[in-house]
């Protein structure tokens, strides 16, 4: 039996222009697990991204009117993300700095991330959580702009035009961006690399 | 992606398996629902009037050319009234201006047509009053 078609992101967004809440409940249902990838490893902080991610979503209920459909939901949502994310960063900096004891160890009893590390060198294996450590240490050097393209281009798989739409800017400056990106982290990540 | 990955995109790929625990979603999506419909409540009453006087307004349907209509006739009727301040009096100004010139001076009163090639108007008073003029003269 054929499963039923799911609705269509512009109509979901129509329908909760005209009132219909629960359509923008699907649309969070589908979207929220992408856009808390992306400020997940922007902030590296789960707490600060689970309050960011309802602001985002309330935001975008918000000014949901005016969205006039040029682009995405889905681009939109993440240019709402992506700029609530680096002004929120900006603000934290100023506050305190980034706090790098913030980062999530999760990742340790990930069994994906098990598998994809798994290694008969005990070696290796002991330096698990010193490589998600630096990992997160590396990426939170990173300038905003550099952690962004990092992010969208390496975790997230986008292709550098939606990444540029995202971001306001050229694919050019999307790819130099990720070039210079990945030659800061390969210095800080040295050790590690080709291991 | 025909690009092959270098070894420190491959690390960075890891990344991707942070993810929260599995029930995370459904329990956002819940406090989402709890501070979406809080926040709908919690909304002042002149919000709520402009988003039905907006919907009450979306209701009828303009013609494509209403506004530039309604801007020219604007501009028109500006255009009107700066003229109509700022040019040559009317005949109706005239005529009352003569009127109380001739009310006002006591001398000779000065004809319309003068008033409107002399500018500005001046009025020519007697060198000495009646008053001054013995009341009898045998």
């Amino acid at each position: 039996m054929d499963e039923p078609l799911e609705p269509k992101d512009t109509v979901l967004v129509e329908l909760t222009k005209e009132g219909d809440a629960s359509a923008f409940d699907e649309l969070v249902r589908r979207y929220s697990p992408r856009v808390y990838g992306l400020v997940y490893n922007m902030t590296s902080n789960h707490e600060e991204t689970n309050d960011l991610l309802q602001d985002i979503f309330l935001k975008a209920y918000r000014s949901i009117k005016g969205f006039r459909g040029d682009s995405s939901f889905y681009t939109w949502i993440h240019t709402i993300g992506m700029n609530m994310t680096i002004n929120f960063l900006k603000k934290r900096n100023r506050r305190r700095g980034p706090s790098l004891d913030d980062i999530d160890a999760r990742i340790e009893n990930d069994p994906n991330f098990i598998e994809a590390t798994a290694t008969t060198d005990p070696r290796r294996e002991a330096n698990l959580s010193e490589l998600q450590k630096r990992l997160n240490e590396a990426m939170q050097k990173l300038s905003h702009d550099h952690r962004a393209v990092v992010t969208m281009f390496d975790i997230q798989g986008m292709p550098h035009a939606e990444i540029a739409k995202i971001l306001g800017t050229s694919e050019g400056t999307v790819r130099s961006r990720l070039f210079y990106a990945h030659r800061q982290l390969q210095n800080y990540l040295e050790e590690f690399r080709g291991a | 992606m025909s690009e092959e990955l270098s070894p420190i995109q491959k690390l960075i790929r890891l990344k991707r398996y942070e993810q929260p625990p599995e029930d995370y979603f459904e329990d956002f999506l819940l406090e989402f629902q709890r501070r979406q419909r809080a926040e709908m409540l919690q909304r002042p009453v002149w919000q709520i009037a402009w988003e039905r006087a907006n919907l009450w307004l979306e209701g009828f349907r303009v013609p494509a050319f209403a506004y530039a209509t309604i801007l020219v006739a604007a501009l028109g009727i500006t255009g009107v009234m700066i003229n109509s301040q700022s040019g040559v009096p009317s005949a109706s100004n005239l005529a009352a201006s003569s009127k109380s010139a001739s009310v006002v001076s006591s001398g000779t009163p000065v004809s319309p047509a003068a008033m409107v090639s002399t500018a500005p108007h001046s009025y020519v008073l007697e060198k000495r009053p009646v008053s001054y003029d013995a009341p009898f003269s045998f």
